[in-house]
């Protein structure tokens, strides 16, 4: 009798189960939260989704970019495009602009691409502030002092928020559900394996630059839904803000400390952001500058970031690694 | 006189043992060879003697110091070079600049750019050409050479022939003699058994890590070297 | 019609030539970055912040002494501290993966950006030289070339022919370019590599300083002023190709011309027709103008 490969075990199986309990909880709330904790909510989703992307395209695409606030900007801009001017729910405004940003995301990717490595990450930083600068040229979005998202204007202040907070939790799910599957793919097979080595990778049959560029697209998208839910939470839409190099830093603060390369690591990263940037919003420069001393720390002695040093890499949330049953002498499991 | 004496060295990459209690000694001025099939640890000697790799128990001891506690590139200012396998050459610097690096740690003596030079002539026919245009000999050549700029009193070469012509290498096992006579001494690494033989005073034969033979490479059989070679007759579960 | 014709040629040589002098400041700024990249495929995201912290540390230096003061106590503490970052946190951080040395410059660039904003505030502020920064000289009717600028065009052209020397005459500049090529067969001839990195990092902020408090006597900066610093020299180096000195040269005087003639067609698209000319490079000629070849200088 041969040996079997599984994908997860224990903990994982009851998955979905918790899954779908913390999905109703969630789904409900707004009738006993307050509107004040909805937006926490909403903030913190934001963060896990961004953590969650960059995890993505950094730590199983291999793509270290600084740039990924051009796909922010562009999916709020969007959004208020798709849902003020083409007057569209704003629900499918938001589908609408993460698609946009996506079908943004293949041209640039042929731009991109062709840089490495640490002059990538700078690249794509570039990118974000021309599109920055050309953004703030067209009128019909601003101009350089922005735009306000009017969509909203006839609902009432509860059940707009009620809205965004419900759009923020049915993206979150869809994006973390889609990443799992992702991973579970042969593509998630193969940017595990790229990860690991490239080159063998590329000899295998692994389609490098396909997977890469597929990775990128998809990401994009991710970071185009956040972009429309920070539009929408904001009511507002200022280039200076929306493209901010300082979304990067935070994104790269919660992978760094959650843990590069594994799904619950960001969403781990972003809950710890969260308390953290709540508690030291009121000093200013200096929380920024203990949480840089933090990175550097953390990248030093824990390169791996906390959540694989908490479970100690044997833990996983998620049924997205495998594991080999052999047989015992009496074939029992 | 021993200019190097290695004491039940053992050695390991990561969780894997490579060497089991390596001992030998070289005298000054000699060629000691080092021969054994692949993976028999000869290589994982050389950079434990060189600094590259820790030794996890056991001694080095160079002219009458205990030298483990050096990194490799101390052990080059204290006499010890490795011109290792694949010979690694500086593939962005001309042959006169990786010649000039090897003198990097200025160590005194007789080799310096010209006496290398007249050593392998055929290195100034390349004077100027980059490193990563080289063929095979000049890189061998030049590895030596390189090796040698930096005065070694111990000279470490791994898998001199690896991959020459059979011309090339002797020009390059002729060269031993003048190194030696020089008063460099060296421990050589080797494929080739007869070369082997035919360049050193005496020769440790490995396997798996161990020494299984040794003596005067003069009084060493190809037969005898061959049964220490593959473990035949030693007690290894072959039957 | 003649003058009329004759002025608007004079505007646009002025345009050019000020793009010019403007490029050796990027190619001061884009060399430093370079050689770090060059000799340890570390690309320093905090490089632009480095040269504004010693734009920075000159005010604050030149009040106690005077301007020549600052510069020369600044600059040898910029090459200690990049000596000194380079032996502590990012040598420990090359033998953790391509990640770690981006991540960990990337915290230095936040750490460094919000330290002078908490030191120095968010007002713009520059190096005063007194009457230096409006000199200029006379080269024929109607165009003058102002000496500072002049002062930093040679200071590029300078760097760029010592850096030259010393990576390929000098033994420890071969020694630099041997680690690049292989660290294990550097150790073997008995380079230390973590000294060796440490110098091109000292060397790498040297130049970043020069660059920076050249940028602070002509213009007005702020604490954030770093990131734009790094996109000038990054754009430099790419347009004239990774691993070559020249060509970085040659890079920073094109970016510096693209966005005279820019500005000159309208202040406000200055920058970004140095980023359409970097984006051109990128699509069309991607390993740029002078690219590295196999045994180049670097």
């Amino acid at each position: 009798m041969s040996e079997r490969v599984v994908r997860g075990a224990g903990v994982t199986r009851a998955l979905p189960f918790f899954f779908a309990l913390i999905v109703l909880v969630l789904a409900t709330l707004p009738k006993y939260l307050g509107v004040m904790y909805q937006v926490k909510f909403v903030q913190a989703f934001i963060l896990i989704l961004l953590a969650t992307m960059w995890n993505l395209l950094a730590g199983f695409g291999g793509l270290v970019s600084i740039g990924q606030q051009a796909f922010i900007g562009i999916g709020a801009y969007a959004l208020v495009y798709f849902a003020d001017i083409l007057n569209l729910n704003p629900f499918i405004a938001t589908l609408f602009s993460g698609i946009f940003c996506g079908l943004c995301a293949i041209p640039l990717s042929f731009l991109v691409f062709r840089l490495a490595g640490g002059y990538f990450a700078i690249g794509t930083w570039v990118v974000a502030e021309i599109i920055k600068l050309f953004t703030v040229q067209i009128s019909a979005l601003g101009g350089g002092s922005g735009i306000s998202l009017a969509a909203f204007s006839g609902m009432g202040r509860e059940t707009r928020i009620a809205a965004v907070y419900w759009s923020a939790v049915v993206t979150i799910v869809v994006v973390l559900l889609s990443t799992i599957l992702l991973m579970r793919s042969r593509l998630g097979l193969g940017l595990t394996a790229m990860r690991d080595d490239n080159v063998a990778a590329g000899v295998l049959g692994v389609k490098v630059m396909r997977y890469r560029r597929i990775v990128f697209v998809v990401v994009a998208m991710g970071f185009g839904f956040a972009g429309s839910l920070i539009a929408m939470s904001n009511l507002r839409v200022q280039p200076d803000d929306i493209f901010s190099v300082n979304y990067s830093a935070i994104m790269i603060f919660m992978v760094v400390i959650g843990g590069l390369g594994t799904i619950e690591g960001p969403i781990l990263g972003a809950i710890l952001y969260y308390f953290l940037q709540d508690r030291l919003r009121d000093y200013g420069a200096w929380y920024l500058i203990v949480l840089g001393i933090i990175a550097i720390v953390t990248v030093l002695t824990a390169p791996k970031g906390l959540w694989p040093l908490i479970t100690r890499d044997r833990i996983s949330l998620f049924p997205t690694k495998y594991r080999v049953i052999s047989p015992t002498k009496d074939g029992a499991r | 006189m021993s200019i190097l004496s290695v004491n039940h060295v053992e050695a390991h990459y990561g969780d894997l043992k490579a060497l089991f209690g390596i001992s030998l000694t070289i005298d000054a001025g000699q060629v000691h060879s080092v021969i054994g099939a692949n993976g028999a640890g000869k290589s994982t000697l050389l950079k434990v003697i060189a600094g590259n790799l820790p030794a996890s128990s056991g001694e080095v001891i160079y002219q009458n110091k205990n030298i483990n506690n050096q990194s490799a590139h101390e052990r080059v200012k204290s006499g010890i070079s490795l011109v290792p396998e694949g010979r690694r050459i500086f593939s962005s610097l001309t042959v006169e600049e990786n010649l000039k690096v090897g003198a990097f740690t200025k160590r005194s003596g007789h080799w310096n750019l010209k006496t290398v030079k007249e050593l392998y002539p055929l290195l100034a026919d390349r004077w100027n050409r980059i490193g990563y245009y080289c063929s095979g000999g000049e890189l061998q050549m030049l590895a030596i050479g390189r090796a040698l700029m930096a005065n070694p009193d111990l000279l470490l070469i791994d898998e001199a022939s690896l991959g020459l012509a059979p011309v090339v290498v002797g020009q390059v096992y002729a060269s031993l003699s003048e190194i030696t006579k020089q008063g460099t001494s060296v421990l050589l690494v080797e494929q080739d058994v007869h070369q082997a033989l035919r360049a050193s005073t005496s020769t440790s034969v490995l396997l798996e890590g161990k020494v299984v033979m040794e003596g005067s490479s003069s009084s060493l059989t190809i037969s005898s070297i061959k049964d220490a070679y593959f473990g035949v007759g030693a007690n290894n579960g072959l039957d | 019609m003649p003058i009329l014709e004759w002025g608007r040629i004079m505007v646009w040589t002025n345009a050019i030539i000020q793009g010019l002098l403007t490029g050796g400041l990027y190619a001061l700024l884009a060399s430093g970055l370079s050689l770090i990249f060059g000799v340890m495929r570390i690309v320093n995201l905090a490089h632009g912040d480095f040269s504004i912290l010693a734009a920075y540390a000159v005010i604050s230096v030149a009040m106690h002494t005077n301007l020549i003061g600052g510069i020369v106590l600044v600059l040898p503490v910029m090459a200690l501290l990049g000596y000194f970052l380079q032996r502590t946190l990012l040598n420990k951080s090359l033998a953790m993966g391509v990640l770690s040395p981006l991540l960990i410059t990337f915290a230095f660039s936040i750490i460094i950006q919000n330290v002078l904003l908490q030191v120095y505030t968010a007002n713009n502020k520059s190096i005063l030289t007194g009457r230096f920064a409006s000199e200029s000289i006379k080269i024929a009717k109607n165009l003058q070339i102002g000496l500072l600028p002049l002062v930093t065009f040679l200071a590029g052209v300078i760097v760029t022919i010592c850096l030259h020397f010393f990576l390929n005459h000098s033994q420890l500049g071969r020694a630099l370019r041997a680690t690049s090529d292989d660290p294990m067969a550097a150790d073997l001839v008995g380079i230390n590599n973590r000294h060796i990195y440490g110098i091109a990092t000292a060397i790498g902020l040297f130049s970043a300083g020069i660059g920076g408090i050249l940028f602070g006597m002509r213009t007005q900066f702020a604490p954030s002023f770093g990131p734009i610093a790094l996109v000038f020299a990054f754009e430099a180096v790419i347009i004239g190709g990774l691993g070559s000195l020249w060509g970085t040269l040659l890079g920073g005087v094109v970016l510096g011309i693209a966005q005279g003639v820019g500005s000159q067609i309208q202040p406000a698209y200055g920058i970004l027709a140095g980023h359409i000319v970097f984006i051109a490079v990128l699509v069309l000629r991607p390993q740029g103008l002078l690219p590295k070849q196999m045994g180049a200088q670097k």
